[in-house]
């Protein structure tokens, strides 16, 4: 073992890694600048939902949904790669009268909330000025 | 569509900003295809479609698509809506270089 060309080895890699010499730079990552959801009818949760929400589906009568729910896909800030991004899937089951129209609509919904606890819940298409109720500490109902 | 929700609880009082990006979709127009019937758990007959919601988020874009999942068509899986999601202008910039 050559003791003196070793520690040479050793300070010539740091300058060349300082140069930034023979270093393969990495691509540029990006941040999502949104939260990307979309509006939902969820299985009704007194934790989760307001009564308002609370409705039964006259197809689906075995239990209780509520409307206007916010299922969030994306964070804000997920980080978005070059090569792949982000790609998310969600399945949505409608159910029909054989008779009736079939056309509808899923709105999607983006937000640049920063609130520490997420954006909100719940979507409200007819008084967009009252306040969107947190989401509910489950600790406090599960002890 | 902008929304802004006044957000009131302490620590966390900052505006949040929704947009919402509506995605029509039109089942009689989608070629013909045939979808099952099934009985629901209220016995009223109906007829059940799936349908798959994909987001996909590059660093220059973002955009939700709607396709029919399952259906009897040929094709199996076509579009049924696609729209863009906007990015804010301030978004546009890359943060890490490393």
């Amino acid at each position: 073992m050559l003791t003196f060309p070793s520690w040479t080895a050793v300070a010539k890699g740091a300058v060349l890694m300082g140069l930034g010499q023979g270093c393969i730079t990495p691509k540029a990552v990006t941040k999502c600048p949104f939260h990307i959801g979309v509006v939902v009818s969820k299985r009704y949760n007194k934790y989760e939902h307001d009564p308002e929400q609370k409705y039964t589906d006259s197809f689906d009568n075995s239990y209780q949904r509520a409307r206007d729910h916010i299922h969030w896909l994306v964070a804000k800030g997920d980080i978005v790669t070059a090569d792949e991004g982000i790609s998310k899937t969600l399945r949505l089951v409608r159910r029909m009268s054989p008779v009736g129209a079939k056309r509808g609509e899923v709105k999607v919904i983006t937000s640049t909330s920063d609130r520490r606890r997420g954006p909100p819940t719940k979507y409200n298409p007819q008084t967009p000025d009252r306040k969107y109720h947190e989401p509910r500490d489950t600790r406090r109902i599960w002890g | 569509m902008n929304r802004e929700i006044p957000d009131e609880y302490g620590a966390d009082s900052i505006k949040a900003i929704l947009q919402e990006v509506v995605l029509e979709y039109d089942l009689e127009s989608s070629g013909g295809a045939q979808y099952p019937h099934v009985a629901s758990p209220s016995g009223r007959e109906c007829q059940q479609v799936d349908l798959q919601l994909q987001v996909t988020v590059r660093q220059n874009m973002a955009q939700a698509a709607l396709v029919l999942e399952g259906s009897q068509d040929s094709a199996g899986i076509f579009a049924t809506s696609t729209r863009m999601l906007p990015f804010p202008p301030e978004a546009m910039a890359p943060v890490d270089e490393n």
